[in-house]
Order: C-alpha cells, then structure tokens, then sequence
C-alpha cells in the first residue's frame, strides 16, 4: 500500500481542546450547585447562572477546534484520545471541587492514561494511507 | 430486565454519536462543505441529548454510561472502513485500554 508520512500532530489544538473540555465540566458543576442553592425551579435557576452560560459559549470555539484537528489526524486516533479529559476532570475535581473518589475510578483514569500514551507514541511512527477512501467528498482539493 | 426501549435507545444513541463525528471528520477535511457538514452533526447532537435523558429514564447512569463505551468501537470501524485510516496494533492496544478504563469510570458514576 502507498503511504505518506503522516503531519505533525497538532498537539496545541488538542491541549486546548482538552483544557476546554475541563473547563466546561467544571462550569457545568458550579452552575448546577449555584442553581441547586435556590431549592426549587432548578432549572429557571440554571438559566440565571452565567457559568451555565460561558460553558454554553465554549461549545462553538470547541467545534471548530475539533474540526481543525480531525483535518489532519485520523479519527480512529483523534476520538479516543479526547477521553484524556476524563482523568484530567477527575485530577481537577480533587483540587478545586475537593472530592474523594472511589479507587476503582483511579485504575479506571490510568488506564485511560495509559491507553492515550500507547495511541500517543505510536502515532508518530504510523504513516496514514492514501487508500480512496468510500465517500469522495473526504478528498483534498 | 430493562425495558425494551433502553437498548433500542442505547443503540440509537451510539449510531448517532459515531454519525455525527463522522459529519466533523468531513467538515475537517472539506472546508467547501464546511456548514453542510456541521449544521447536521449540531442537530444530531441536540437528538442525541434528548434521547440521552430519555434512555436515562429506562435505565441508571451506571448502566447506560458504560454501554456508551461502544462508541470507541463503532468510530474506530468507521475510521478503518469508511474513511480507509490504517489502524495498527498499538491504535488496537490504546482504544482496548481505554474502553476499559472508561468503563472502570463509568460503572461506578452511577
């Protein structure tokens, strides 16, 4: 089969989008405990949080960073990499949110770690195929 | 024994998960049809958020979140046999660790 070596990894896109990530679920999490404050109406109170809001915002800036990667990395890499921003919300909750977790979700976080690191080395090694791909529209211009 | 509805949701959900990352790999790589591309994969979403809350009427957040493992699986063959990406052992390895590790997480969110 014919290859070509693959590009760089964008690895600055993905830490962003990673660090996004974090910073979305932690949004999300002080806007419902702000919202769950007020007792009743839980929902007319998410509303009124701006946290709930800028986490909103993050979307759009995360679609096309998102996109921006998947450009140059293979999907079959690309997604299941961005589940490293599992253990990094899990390290996240600890120092900011104080919570203690299970030790079954520590083995669980390094293992997602440690599946990333072996997807994460040997990309670099790997050289994407020029095989046509099934939908024509995949082909660059 | 869930209600019957719960898998066909759980199915539901992971075919429109790996439809709407397919919609951004393409949007990626084809900036002309950028929008057309998008539009569908930001309305999927929204279907796939619904149904999500609806699944977790029929079934705990400890059950369902494990099932959505699949989605590794289903975008990795997608990737190896729609979009024609070599996937070599090491790839294989990374995505089995993950699942399990995901599923280690998630079992126990419940």
């Amino acid at each position: 089969m014919i290859t070509t070596p693959r590009k760089n990894f964008p690895l600055a896109f993905f830490a962003f989008l990673l660090l996004l990530d974090v910073t979305v679920y932690l949004l999300q999490k002080f806007a419902s405990l702000q919202a769950a404050h007020h007792g009743s109406g839980f929902f007319i109170h998410l509303g009124m949080e701006p946290w709930a809001w800028i986490a909103l915002a993050i979307g759009p800036i995360q679609l096309l960073i998102w996109t921006r990667i998947l450009e140059h990395v293979d999907i079959s890499l690309a997604y299941p990499l961005t589940s490293l921003a599992y253990p990094l919300t899990l390290l996240a909750s600890q120092f900011i949110l104080g919570e203690s977790l299970h030790w079954q979700v520590w083995i669980g976080a390094s293992l997602i770690t440690l599946g990333s690191a072996i997807m994460g080395m040997s990309s670099n090694k790997t050289r994407i195929s020029t095989a046509q791909p099934i939908i024509p529209a995949e082909q660059h211009p | 024994m869930n209600h019957p509805a719960a898998l066909l949701l759980v199915s539901c959900c992971i075919a429109i998960e790996t439809t709407e990352q397919s919609l951004y790999r393409m949007a990626g790589r084809n900036r002309h049809q950028f929008l057309y591309r998008v539009a569908p994969a930001i309305v999927l979403h929204m279907v796939g958020l619904l149904l999500w809350y609806w699944l977790l009427k029929y079934m705990p957040l400890g059950q369902a979140l494990p099932l959505m493992g699949a989605n590794f699986v289903a975008i990795a063959l997608v990737g190896r046999f729609i979009f024609c990406e070599e996937i070599n052992w090491p790839r294989w390895a990374g995505i089995a660790l993950i699942l399990c590790g995901f599923v280690l997480v998630a079992a126990k969110s419940s």
